[in-house]
């Protein structure tokens, strides 16, 4: 191989004629944006407030989040209580960035799905308007209204977990099944290592490409992209398990992290069981 | 002297865990250079790859390209992008990041169908290089199924289609049996002869010693701890056994 012929067109001169185009669309520059940031928060460490708490009292604190918004019939509490989902995350802009891209996937998904809800096919009611002959309800409104409110509150609250909590504790500490650890162990590892590939993907993705994303002729790449990298998590889950199996592992977890309920700990939990005891005694 | 195609003035990086992956780092890059990025693992190659590349952003100093002060704004201009990526390629350590098409003609083509070469004349490239590079019982096989040399190989055939003028290569030689690592280190040789600026990133001392003409020595508290020709540095053993590299 290494008695090559030079390529005869590498000294001929070239004519090119540029396609140039002035950025991608909205939801392809957040495709982007989407796998920067997720690569790039793998490599900060997050030290706010939030993030500082044991995940097994912000699981609990959650877990009652969850279930006062899923049965809170008042307009106020839910309103109250989306507000209230969003207070941590003042605390912590990691999770703030981490959050973002599942934020705005949702809410996009969101604005596809509502409006259907609230035409008087779906919801009959009061017709207050029409577009395209389409009546549009007051009880459909209001119906779309509450189904945002407890849909995000639900969202901001489990992505806070999810964006403030190591994924080594979220599976070590939490008092799972050890086969159901097992699984989150080899999860975990892959994920971590995926981060770090799909940085290098995104900067290779960049680096090759003269021209932003954005024309019919480039959009699939975003799609052979995010498959290669669900390809390559699916061989990179099977050489970590045969790793660990090669070295000796004998399905034994670290062991759980002591539960900490110090200053931070109680004020946090004071102040959220304090939040939902009034919601539910001022607005039935 | 020769026009410089890039200049590195006091460049540092962090990857935001408090330490600097590259620090106070200077040098410029001419055309026609054959540059060895020479250091431990842990030095910061990579990262000076990457930001010659303008992949990342220094935090401190500026780098200048093609006699224009980058930063993420000149590179987001489609203008000065396209110009840039048109010039300059990045052969990545790990292939499997680099390449990402559903065949292997997708990745030869890829940049080449970018910028905006005729269908014709890319095909007549490809055809070529596949024969050059012993790809072309590849064509239509998924990359990720290739042999690590075959992915090497199929990368740097991707790059060089559409002949840039500047090669950036993050350890060319990584997991090369002894055939390909040949291959590779003579074909590189070969194209900087022609007049491609090569600028690769390694701990090996042979392979600074058959392509390089110069280079940049980085030490494990990632900063520059010398620039010199090949020969100067590669023969003083002493500063290599400083540096961890003998």
């Amino acid at each position: 191989m290494s008695n090559f012929s030079f390529p005869s067109w590498y000294e001929e001169s070239e004519s090119l004629t540029p396609k140039i185009r002035r950025g991608g669309k909205l939801l392809e520059k957040n495709a982007e944006k989407f796998l920067k940031t997720i690569s790039h928060l793998s490599n900060r460490i997050d030290t706010s407030l939030v993030s500082e708490i044991d995940i097994r009292i912000k699981s609990l604190l959650i877990l009652i989040a969850v279930i006062f918004i899923t049965f809170a019939k008042s307009f106020y509490s839910l309103f109250f209580a989306f507000l209230f989902s969003l207070i941590p995350y003042f605390f912590s802009k990691n999770a703030i960035k981490k959050i973002y891209p599942f934020f705005l996937g949702s809410l996009v998904f969101f604005f596809f799905v509502a409006p259907i809800a609230t035409t008087e096919f779906i919801t009959k009611g009061e017709v207050i308007f029409k577009i395209f002959k389409v009546g549009i309800t007051k009880e459909g409104i209001i119906t779309v209204s509450r189904l945002f409110l407890r849909s995000f509150s639900t969202l901001f609250l489990v992505l806070l977990l999810a964006s403030t909590t190591p994924l080594s504790r979220l599976s070590g500490d939490m008092p799972f099944p050890s086969s159901l650890k097992v699984i989150f162990t080899i999860m975990h590892l892959n994920i971590r290592k995926m981060l770090v590939f799909s940085y290098d993907s995104y900067l290779s993705r960049i680096s090759r490409s003269p021209i932003f994303l954005g024309s019919n002729s480039n959009r699939k790449y975003i799609g052979f992209f995010l498959s290669k990298l669900f390809k390559n998590s699916l061989k990179t889950s099977e050489e970590i398990h045969f790793a660990l199996v090669s070295r000796g592992w004998q399905r034994k977890l670290p062991p759980k992290a002591p539960l900490k309920f110090g200053l931070k700990e109680f004020v946090f939990t004071a102040f959220f069981i304090s939040f939902y005891l009034f919601m539910v005694f001022a607005f039935k | 002297m020769s026009e410089p195609l890039i200049v590195l003035d006091n460049v540092s990086f962090s990857y935001g865990n408090g330490e600097w992956a590259v620090e106070d780092v200077s040098f410029s890059i001419e055309k026609g250079d054959s540059i060895a990025l020479l250091g431990a693992n842990g030095s910061g190659k990579s990262t000076l790859i990457k930001l010659i590349d303008g992949l990342i952003f220094p935090q401190k100093g500026n780098i200048t390209a093609f006699e224009v002060k980058t930063d993420e704004k000149v590179f987001n201009a489609p203008q000065f992008r396209y110009r840039f990526r048109k010039e300059v390629s990045l052969l990545f350590q790990n292939c499997d990041a680099q390449l990402f098409c559903e065949k292997v003609e997708d990745e030869l083509t890829f940049t080449s169908f970018q910028i905006g070469l005729k269908e014709e004349e890319i095909k007549r490239r490809v055809e070529e290089i596949a024969n050059i590079f012993n790809l072309k019982h590849l064509l239509n096989k998924a990359p990720y199924t290739l042999s690590e040399g075959e992915k090497k190989r199929v990368a740097l055939a991707s790059l060089l289609l559409h002949k840039p003028t500047l090669l950036l290569l993050d350890e060319p030689t990584a997991h090369l049996d002894a055939r390909n690592l040949n291959f590779v280190s003579t074909l590189l040789k070969q194209f900087h002869k022609k007049g491609l600026t090569l600028v690769f990133a390694t701990h090996e001392i042979w392979l600074a010693r058959k392509i390089s003409t110069k280079v940049v020595l980085l030490s494990e508290n990632h900063r520059v701890a010398k620039i010199g020709t090949t020969e100067e540095i590669t023969n003083d053993t002493e500063l290599l056994k400083e540096e961890n590299l003998i």
